[in-house]
């Protein structure tokens, strides 16, 4: 061997990435090459300093420090595939809605009834907003209806941190229900919210009728 | 001459299912569950940046950027990779973002030691304890940043923070070869740059 191949394989011997023949026969070559054996015993120890080395403690006050940036930066950003998702996910449902009476109230301040919820299916994630924490968000839950369905209740539910907002006024129900109908294809409900605070928020909306009972959900992220 | 120590091993990772209940509530938000998804990585992440920078507070401030990009990524983890390895690529891009910033190539310049480091160098009484001073965990640190910043990601990754060829060539998105290269270079140019200051320092 000559001193440019174990050149070549010095670090891996040093590192312990190559051990066997190949290694020993480096070894051997260094033992009696004075450059080369310099060169190993360097990166050697080289190599033992940065192992040595391990982890820096962590400064004083870093955790806290941490969680305070993790808090202000707001949730995390939802991933394009999420947002695939629950577009794709409108297609299939079987469900309408009657927008027009709870786009009125939300417009009138009119009558709402909070409900008392039972149980419901588990929701399926339809869309996705994202929004400052000091504009107004419109969310629209729109519902696809292969065909048109009468007499259906829907409820809409907001969760802690989130609230309807009419004629410019923050309200404090946090449920509507109403009853309406389902026409053949497209029925966006489009409600104005509010989230003061950063955060990921699911709206729920669950329709009730004949052979009907869905549940949907709407996420709405609110950024610093 | 130093003992060579073998690289201290990592920690388990976290049980699969745990993983991933803390990753799916921490992307709703939960800030708690992130920092238990995280808490073995903090001190990897901080040493990852320290061997960047050299400087504790420069490598605090950007410990805590990479992570918070780590938090606010979330929804783009797939579980195709390791967790690990997702994180450190990020982590890594991070670092590397930062060093192409203005800001980055000045943390980059030199800094004269501290007169704690001045201190250390002048307390050692024996030309032994001279040297053991001088190649300190911090001055060998600070030597890193004199290496190539491709080189000076993987030695960090495989010499200080222990990680595996594949580990690394996934965060970095490299082949397995790429790695073993680049880390050669990386402990070559280090080892020079400890024997060029052992030259300037010596009389």
């Amino acid at each position: 061997m000559n001193c440019a191949d174990v050149r070549e394989r010095l670090t891996d011997v040093a590192g312990g990435e190559l051990e066997g023949a190949r290694a020993d026969e480096a070894r051997a070559h260094a033992a009696s090459c004075p450059s080369c054996g310099r060169a190993l015993a360097e990166l050697e120890a080289t190599i033992g300093l940065l192992r040595r080395a391990g982890q820096e403690p962590l400064p004083e006050g870093f955790s806290l420090s941490l969680h305070q940036a993790l808090v202000a930066a707001g949730p995390p950003r939802l991933g394009l595939l999420d947002r695939v998702r629950a577009t794709l996910a409108l297609r299939p449902v079987t469900f309408a809605a009657s927008a027009a009476a709870l786009a009125a109230m939300l417009a009138t301040g009119g009558t709402m009834l909070a409900l008392h919820h039972a149980h419901a299916p588990s929701p399926t994630t339809i869309a996705a907003y994202q929004v400052p924490a000091s504009k107004l968000a419109l969310v629209k839950i729109d519902f696809v209806a292969e065909k048109a369905i009468d007499d259906v209740a829907f409820e809409i539910t907001l969760p802690d941190g989130l609230r309807f907002v009419s004629g410019g006024q923050e309200l404090a129900e946090r449920t509507f229900r109403f009853q309406g109908k389902l026409e053949a294809g497209s029925n966006p409900i489009p409600i104005a919210v509010r989230g003061p605070h950063a955060g990921r928020y699911k709206v729920i909306a669950h329709a009730i009728g004949t052979e009907l009972d869905v549940t949907q959900e709407v996420v709405l992220e609110v950024t610093s | 001459m130093p003992v060579m120590q073998p690289a201290k091993p990592m920690k388990p990772p976290l049980p699969a299912h745990e993983l991933a209940g803390l990753v799916e509530r921490a992307r709703e938000g939960d800030v708690a569950a992130f920092e238990r998804l995280i808490a073995s990585y903090q001190p990897k992440v901080y040493t990852f940046a320290f061997a960047f920078t050299g400087s504790p507070d420069v490598a605090q401030d950007l410990a805590q950027d990479a992570l918070v990009k780590v938090y606010k990524s979330l929804g783009s983890f797939r579980f195709q990779s390791a967790f690990s390895t997702w994180l450190y690529s990020i982590v890594k891009n991070t670092y590397l973002d930062a060093v192409k910033s203005r800001a980055g190539r000045e943390r980059a310049l030199e800094e004269p030691l501290t007169e704690r480091d001045v201190a250390e160098l002048h307390e050692a009484a024996t030309a032994e304890e001279r040297l053991l001073a001088k190649e300190s965990r911090r001055t060998l640190l600070r030597a890193l940043r004199q290496v190539p910043v491709a080189y000076r990601t993987v030695v960090a990754l495989a010499d200080v923070q222990g990680l595996g060829y594949e580990e690394i060539a996934g965060a970095l998105g490299v082949p397995v070869g790429t790695v073993k290269s680049r880390l050669k270079r990386g402990r070559d140019a280090l080892k020079d740059a400890l024997h060029r200051q052992r030259g300037q320092e010596e009389p």
